[in-house]
Protein backbone atom coordinates (compact mmCIF):
# COMPACT_ATOMS: atom_id res chain seq x y z
CA UNK A 1 0.00 0.00 0.00
CA UNK A 2 1.58 3.33 -0.96
CA UNK A 3 1.21 6.51 1.00
CA UNK A 4 -1.66 7.86 -1.15
CA UNK A 5 -3.66 4.65 -0.76
CA UNK A 6 -3.21 4.92 3.00
CA UNK A 7 -4.69 8.43 2.97
CA UNK A 8 -7.61 7.40 0.75
CA UNK A 9 -8.32 4.54 3.10
CA UNK A 10 -8.78 7.04 5.92
CA UNK A 11 -11.60 9.04 4.35
CA UNK A 12 -13.22 9.53 7.74
CA UNK A 13 -10.42 11.84 8.90
CA UNK A 14 -11.91 15.28 9.48
CA UNK A 15 -15.49 14.07 9.01
CA UNK A 16 -17.51 14.54 12.16
CA UNK A 17 -21.08 13.60 13.02
CA UNK A 18 -23.47 14.62 15.77
CA UNK A 19 -23.72 11.06 17.07
CA UNK A 20 -20.13 10.64 18.24
CA UNK A 21 -20.51 12.62 21.42
CA UNK A 22 -23.38 10.47 22.70
CA UNK A 23 -21.19 7.40 23.19
CA UNK A 24 -20.56 6.48 26.82
CA UNK A 25 -17.14 7.48 28.00
CA UNK A 26 -15.98 5.37 30.92
CA UNK A 27 -12.90 7.53 31.38
CA UNK A 28 -14.92 10.71 31.94
CA UNK A 29 -17.47 8.81 34.05
CA UNK A 30 -14.71 7.83 36.44
CA UNK A 31 -13.16 11.28 36.78
CA UNK A 32 -13.91 13.05 40.03
CA UNK A 33 -15.10 16.62 40.22
CA UNK B 1 -19.13 23.68 52.73
CA UNK B 2 -17.61 22.90 49.37
CA UNK B 3 -18.36 25.19 46.44
CA UNK B 4 -19.63 22.97 43.62
CA UNK B 5 -19.43 25.75 41.02
CA UNK B 6 -15.77 26.32 41.86
CA UNK B 7 -14.99 22.60 42.02
CA UNK B 8 -16.71 21.98 38.67
CA UNK B 9 -14.84 24.79 36.94
CA UNK B 10 -11.48 23.73 38.35
CA UNK B 11 -12.28 20.17 37.22
CA UNK B 12 -12.86 21.42 33.64
CA UNK B 13 -9.65 23.47 33.72
CA UNK B 14 -7.59 20.62 35.14
CA UNK B 15 -8.87 18.07 32.65
CA UNK B 16 -8.10 20.42 29.75
CA UNK B 17 -4.54 20.76 31.06
CA UNK B 18 -4.15 16.99 31.34
CA UNK B 19 -5.58 16.48 27.85
CA UNK B 20 -3.32 19.18 26.41
CA UNK B 21 -0.22 17.61 27.98
CA UNK B 22 -1.20 14.19 26.62
CA UNK B 23 -1.89 15.46 23.09
CA UNK B 24 1.32 17.50 23.17
CA UNK B 25 3.26 14.29 23.80
CA UNK B 26 1.68 12.66 20.75
CA UNK B 27 2.26 15.87 18.74
CA UNK B 28 5.99 15.62 19.52
CA UNK B 29 6.03 12.01 18.29
CA UNK B 30 4.03 12.93 15.19
CA UNK B 31 6.28 15.85 14.26
CA UNK B 32 9.44 13.84 14.92
CA UNK B 33 8.10 11.19 12.55
CA UNK B 34 7.27 13.83 9.94
CA UNK B 35 10.75 15.34 10.35
CA UNK B 36 12.31 11.92 9.82
CA UNK B 37 10.14 11.06 6.81
CA UNK B 38 10.55 14.45 5.10
CA UNK B 39 14.34 14.43 5.57
CA UNK B 40 14.50 10.84 4.28
CA UNK B 41 12.39 11.84 1.26
CA UNK B 42 14.65 14.82 0.54
CA UNK B 43 17.63 12.49 0.97
CA UNK B 44 16.58 10.75 -2.25
CA UNK B 45 17.00 13.95 -4.30
CA UNK B 46 19.80 13.73 -6.87
CA UNK B 47 23.08 15.34 -5.77
CA UNK B 48 26.33 16.31 -7.45
CA UNK B 49 29.27 16.60 -5.07
CA UNK B 50 26.80 16.74 -2.17
CA UNK B 51 24.88 19.64 -3.75
CA UNK B 52 21.25 19.77 -4.87
CA UNK B 53 20.98 20.20 -8.63
CA UNK B 54 17.73 19.02 -10.20
CA UNK B 55 14.87 21.50 -10.14
CA UNK B 56 12.44 19.03 -11.68
CA UNK B 57 13.01 16.60 -8.81
CA UNK B 58 12.63 19.46 -6.32
CA UNK B 59 9.21 20.32 -7.77
CA UNK B 60 8.08 16.70 -7.94
CA UNK B 61 8.62 16.24 -4.21
CA UNK B 62 5.72 18.51 -3.18
CA UNK B 63 2.82 15.98 -3.38
CA UNK B 64 4.88 13.55 -1.33
CA UNK B 65 5.53 16.14 1.37
CA UNK B 66 1.80 16.87 1.40
CA UNK B 67 1.05 13.17 1.72
CA UNK B 68 3.42 12.74 4.67
CA UNK B 69 1.91 15.69 6.54
CA UNK B 70 -1.64 14.53 5.89
CA UNK B 71 -0.97 10.95 6.88
CA UNK B 72 0.71 11.81 10.17
CA UNK B 73 -0.43 15.25 11.24
CA UNK B 74 -4.05 15.27 10.06
CA UNK B 75 -4.60 11.92 11.76
CA UNK B 76 -3.28 13.46 14.98
CA UNK B 77 -5.49 16.56 14.51
CA UNK B 78 -8.52 14.33 13.98
CA UNK B 79 -7.85 12.57 17.28
CA UNK B 80 -7.52 15.84 19.18
CA UNK B 81 -10.75 17.19 17.77
CA UNK B 82 -12.76 13.97 17.88
CA UNK B 83 -11.68 12.47 21.20
CA UNK B 84 -10.56 15.65 22.93
CA UNK B 85 -13.74 17.57 22.19
CA UNK B 86 -16.06 14.60 22.86
CA UNK B 87 -14.51 14.06 26.27
CA UNK B 88 -14.65 17.73 27.19
CA UNK B 89 -18.30 17.89 26.08
CA UNK B 90 -19.04 14.98 28.39
CA UNK B 91 -17.27 16.78 31.22
CA UNK B 92 -19.36 19.88 30.67
CA UNK B 93 -22.52 17.77 30.73
CA UNK B 94 -21.27 16.13 33.93
CA UNK B 95 -20.71 19.48 35.64
CA UNK B 96 -24.13 20.78 34.61
CA UNK B 97 -25.76 17.67 36.08
CA UNK B 98 -23.69 17.94 39.23
CA UNK B 99 -24.49 21.61 39.82
CA UNK B 100 -28.15 21.01 38.97
CA UNK B 101 -30.58 23.81 39.83
CA UNK B 102 -31.49 24.35 36.17
CA UNK B 103 -34.25 22.57 34.19
CA UNK B 104 -33.19 18.90 33.72
CA UNK B 105 -33.52 19.18 29.92
CA UNK B 106 -30.60 21.60 29.87
CA UNK B 107 -28.41 19.49 32.13
CA UNK B 108 -28.00 17.01 29.28
CA UNK B 109 -26.41 17.68 25.90
CA UNK B 110 -29.29 18.81 23.71
CA UNK B 111 -29.69 18.33 19.97
CA UNK B 112 -28.56 21.94 19.52
CA UNK B 113 -25.45 21.25 21.65
CA UNK B 114 -24.57 18.26 19.49
CA UNK B 115 -24.89 20.32 16.32
CA UNK B 116 -22.67 22.98 17.88
CA UNK B 117 -20.09 20.36 18.88
CA UNK B 118 -19.98 19.02 15.33
CA UNK B 119 -19.53 22.55 13.93
CA UNK B 120 -16.75 23.34 16.39
CA UNK B 121 -14.95 20.12 15.48
CA UNK B 122 -15.12 21.03 11.82
CA UNK B 123 -13.98 24.60 12.51
CA UNK B 124 -10.93 23.65 14.58
CA UNK B 125 -10.00 20.76 12.32
CA UNK B 126 -9.89 23.31 9.49
CA UNK B 127 -7.47 25.41 11.54
CA UNK B 128 -5.22 22.40 12.05
CA UNK B 129 -5.51 21.63 8.34
CA UNK B 130 -4.46 25.18 7.42
CA UNK B 131 -1.20 24.54 9.27
CA UNK B 132 -0.69 21.39 7.22
CA UNK B 133 -1.25 23.29 3.96
CA UNK B 134 0.99 26.18 5.00
CA UNK B 135 3.85 23.90 5.98
CA UNK B 136 3.51 21.71 2.89
CA UNK B 137 4.12 24.92 0.95
CA UNK B 138 6.98 26.12 3.17
CA UNK B 139 8.80 22.79 3.12
CA UNK B 140 8.39 22.52 -0.66
CA UNK B 141 9.74 26.06 -1.03
CA UNK B 142 12.78 25.17 1.07
CA UNK B 143 13.55 22.26 -1.23
CA UNK B 144 13.05 24.38 -4.35
CA UNK B 145 15.04 27.40 -3.16
CA UNK B 146 17.96 25.31 -1.95
CA UNK B 147 18.04 23.42 -5.25
CA UNK B 148 17.86 26.67 -7.18
CA UNK B 149 21.02 27.96 -5.51
CA UNK B 150 22.70 24.55 -5.40
CA UNK B 151 22.99 24.27 -1.61
CA UNK B 152 24.64 21.41 0.19
CA UNK B 153 22.12 18.75 1.18
CA UNK B 154 23.11 19.31 4.84
CA UNK B 155 21.85 22.91 4.60
CA UNK B 156 18.46 21.79 3.28
CA UNK B 157 18.27 19.04 5.88
CA UNK B 158 18.76 21.52 8.72
CA UNK B 159 16.18 23.94 7.27
CA UNK B 160 13.57 21.19 6.84
CA UNK B 161 14.10 19.97 10.38
CA UNK B 162 13.81 23.45 11.86
CA UNK B 163 10.76 24.34 9.74
CA UNK B 164 8.98 21.40 11.32
CA UNK B 165 10.27 21.45 14.88
CA UNK B 166 11.96 24.84 15.41
CA UNK B 167 14.53 24.75 18.17
CA UNK B 168 13.33 21.25 18.98
CA UNK B 169 14.57 19.84 15.70
CA UNK B 170 16.59 16.62 15.88
CA UNK B 171 20.31 17.02 15.95
CA UNK B 172 23.49 14.96 15.77
CA UNK B 173 24.82 17.05 18.63
CA UNK B 174 24.23 14.91 21.70
CA UNK B 175 24.09 17.81 24.12
CA UNK B 176 21.54 19.72 22.01
CA UNK B 177 19.43 16.57 21.60
CA UNK B 178 19.53 15.98 25.36
CA UNK B 179 18.18 19.49 25.95
CA UNK B 180 15.44 19.00 23.32
CA UNK B 181 14.36 15.75 24.97
CA UNK B 182 14.37 17.40 28.39
CA UNK B 183 12.15 20.30 27.24
CA UNK B 184 9.74 17.95 25.45
CA UNK B 185 9.47 15.73 28.51
CA UNK B 186 8.93 18.48 31.06
CA UNK B 187 7.12 21.27 29.21
CA UNK B 188 3.95 20.71 31.24
CA UNK B 189 5.64 19.92 34.55
CA UNK B 190 5.02 23.04 36.63
CA UNK B 191 7.74 22.17 39.15
CA UNK B 192 10.38 22.12 36.39
CA UNK B 193 9.52 25.36 34.58
CA UNK B 194 12.76 27.07 35.62
CA UNK B 195 14.89 24.20 34.31
CA UNK B 196 12.82 24.04 31.11
CA UNK B 197 13.32 27.79 30.52
CA UNK B 198 17.05 27.38 31.13
CA UNK B 199 17.25 24.50 28.64
CA UNK B 200 15.40 26.61 26.04
CA UNK B 201 17.78 29.53 26.63
CA UNK B 202 20.78 27.24 26.18
CA UNK B 203 19.35 25.92 22.91
CA UNK B 204 18.83 29.48 21.75
CA UNK B 205 22.20 30.86 22.76
CA UNK B 206 24.70 28.01 22.65
CA UNK B 207 23.12 26.23 19.68
CA UNK B 208 21.87 29.39 17.94
CA UNK B 209 18.33 28.15 17.62
CA UNK B 210 15.51 30.62 17.20
CA UNK B 211 12.40 30.00 19.28
CA UNK B 212 10.45 32.81 17.62
CA UNK B 213 10.98 31.27 14.18
CA UNK B 214 7.89 30.09 12.41
CA UNK B 215 7.72 26.34 12.68
CA UNK B 216 5.00 23.74 12.49
CA UNK B 217 5.31 22.71 16.11
CA UNK B 218 4.68 26.22 17.35
CA UNK B 219 1.52 26.66 15.26
CA UNK B 220 0.10 23.22 15.93
CA UNK B 221 0.86 23.61 19.66
CA UNK B 222 -0.90 26.96 19.74
CA UNK B 223 -4.04 25.60 18.08
CA UNK B 224 -3.98 22.59 20.39
CA UNK B 225 -3.80 24.91 23.39
CA UNK B 226 -6.50 27.31 22.26
CA UNK B 227 -8.87 24.84 20.59
CA UNK B 228 -9.48 22.73 23.70
CA UNK B 229 -10.08 25.81 25.84
CA UNK B 230 -12.16 27.73 23.32
CA UNK B 231 -14.28 24.64 22.68
CA UNK B 232 -14.95 24.31 26.42
CA UNK B 233 -15.79 28.01 26.67
CA UNK B 234 -18.10 28.02 23.63
CA UNK B 235 -20.10 24.96 24.60
CA UNK B 236 -20.41 26.20 28.16
CA UNK B 237 -21.52 29.62 26.94
CA UNK B 238 -24.23 28.15 24.74
CA UNK B 239 -25.53 25.67 27.29
CA UNK B 240 -25.70 28.35 29.95
CA UNK B 241 -27.51 30.74 27.66
CA UNK B 242 -30.10 28.03 26.91
CA UNK B 243 -30.45 27.35 30.64
CA UNK B 244 -31.01 31.04 31.38
CA UNK B 245 -27.86 31.56 33.43
CA UNK B 246 -26.82 35.17 32.91
CA UNK B 247 -24.22 35.78 35.61
CA UNK B 248 -20.63 34.61 35.43
CA UNK B 249 -17.68 33.96 37.68
CA UNK B 250 -14.03 33.74 36.59
CA UNK B 251 -11.78 30.91 37.72
CA UNK B 252 -8.21 29.73 37.38
CA UNK B 253 -4.77 29.93 38.96
CA UNK B 254 -2.75 33.09 39.28
CA UNK B 255 0.82 32.29 38.28
CA UNK B 256 3.77 34.58 37.41
CA UNK B 257 2.76 34.70 33.73
CA UNK B 258 -0.93 35.44 34.42
CA UNK B 259 -2.03 38.58 32.57
CA UNK B 260 -2.91 41.58 34.71
CA UNK B 261 -6.53 41.56 33.52
CA UNK B 262 -7.07 37.90 34.46
CA UNK B 263 -5.28 38.51 37.75
CA UNK B 264 -7.56 41.47 38.50
CA UNK B 265 -10.77 39.63 37.67
CA UNK B 266 -9.83 36.52 39.64
CA UNK B 267 -8.61 38.49 42.65
CA UNK B 268 -11.69 40.72 42.84
CA UNK B 269 -10.29 44.09 41.70
CA UNK B 270 -13.26 44.61 39.34
CA UNK B 271 -15.88 43.10 41.64
CA UNK B 272 -19.36 44.61 41.30
CA UNK B 273 -20.93 42.49 44.00
CA UNK B 274 -20.00 39.97 46.69
CA UNK B 275 -18.63 36.66 45.46
CA UNK B 276 -17.14 37.98 42.21
CA UNK B 277 -20.30 37.62 40.14
CA UNK B 278 -20.54 39.65 36.93
CA UNK B 279 -23.28 40.14 34.40
CA UNK B 280 -22.32 39.46 30.80
CA UNK B 281 -22.71 43.18 30.00
CA UNK B 282 -20.26 44.03 32.79
CA UNK B 283 -17.70 41.58 31.40
CA UNK B 284 -18.08 43.05 27.92
CA UNK B 285 -17.45 46.54 29.34
CA UNK B 286 -14.32 45.49 31.24
CA UNK B 287 -12.90 43.69 28.18
CA UNK B 288 -13.68 46.43 25.66
CA UNK B 289 -12.20 49.11 27.92
CA UNK B 290 -8.87 47.35 28.40
CA UNK B 291 -6.13 46.22 26.08
CA UNK B 292 -3.24 43.91 26.76
CA UNK B 293 -0.65 41.76 25.05
CA UNK B 294 -2.09 38.56 23.61
CA UNK B 295 -5.69 39.83 23.67
CA UNK B 296 -7.89 38.02 21.15
CA UNK B 297 -10.77 39.67 19.39
CA UNK B 298 -14.17 38.12 19.97
CA UNK B 299 -16.60 37.39 22.76
CA UNK B 300 -14.72 37.75 26.11
CA UNK B 301 -16.67 34.83 27.50
CA UNK B 302 -15.08 32.65 24.85
CA UNK B 303 -11.67 34.17 24.19
CA UNK B 304 -11.10 35.12 27.86
CA UNK B 305 -7.58 36.50 28.46
CA UNK B 306 -6.51 35.60 24.90
CA UNK B 307 -3.75 33.34 23.61
CA UNK B 308 -2.65 30.68 26.11
CA UNK B 309 -5.17 31.89 28.70
CA UNK B 310 -5.93 29.07 31.12
CA UNK B 311 -8.86 30.72 32.89
CA UNK B 312 -12.50 29.84 32.35
CA UNK B 313 -15.89 31.32 33.14
CA UNK B 314 -18.67 29.53 34.95
CA UNK B 315 -22.29 30.55 34.61
CA UNK B 316 -24.43 30.98 37.67
CA UNK B 317 -27.72 32.25 39.03
CA UNK B 318 -27.30 35.04 41.64
CA UNK B 319 -30.02 33.32 43.71
CA UNK B 320 -27.49 30.55 44.36
CA UNK B 321 -25.49 32.95 46.55
CA UNK B 322 -26.18 34.63 49.89
CA UNK B 323 -25.47 38.29 50.64
CA UNK B 324 -21.91 37.49 51.63
CA UNK B 325 -21.36 35.97 48.18
CA UNK B 326 -21.25 32.40 49.45
CA UNK B 327 -22.76 29.61 47.43
CA UNK B 328 -25.83 28.21 49.18
CA UNK B 329 -26.96 25.44 46.82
Amino acid sequence: MNIFDEIDAKSEVGEFTQDEVVAEDQEVEQEEI
Amino acid sequence: MSDIVKDSTLYRIKQIELAEAEYYKTLIKTLDKIEQEVVSLAGRLPLTDGKLIELQAAIAIRPQIKAILEKEYLAWSDTVVRDGFNKQAKRIEKTFKRIGNIPPAFQELTKGDKALIQNLKQQYFTQFKDVSNTFTRRLSEKVYQNTLIGSDFTVLQKELRQTINGIYASSDDLEAQKLVDYVNRNKFNKSKQLQVDKAVQTLQSKFARDRIGENMKRYAGQILNDSLRDFDATLNFNKSKDAGLTYVKYYGDVIPTTRQLCRNVVSGVYNKRQGGLFTIAEVNRIWSGTSWKGKKSGNPLIVRGGYNCRHQWSYVNPDWYNKAGELII
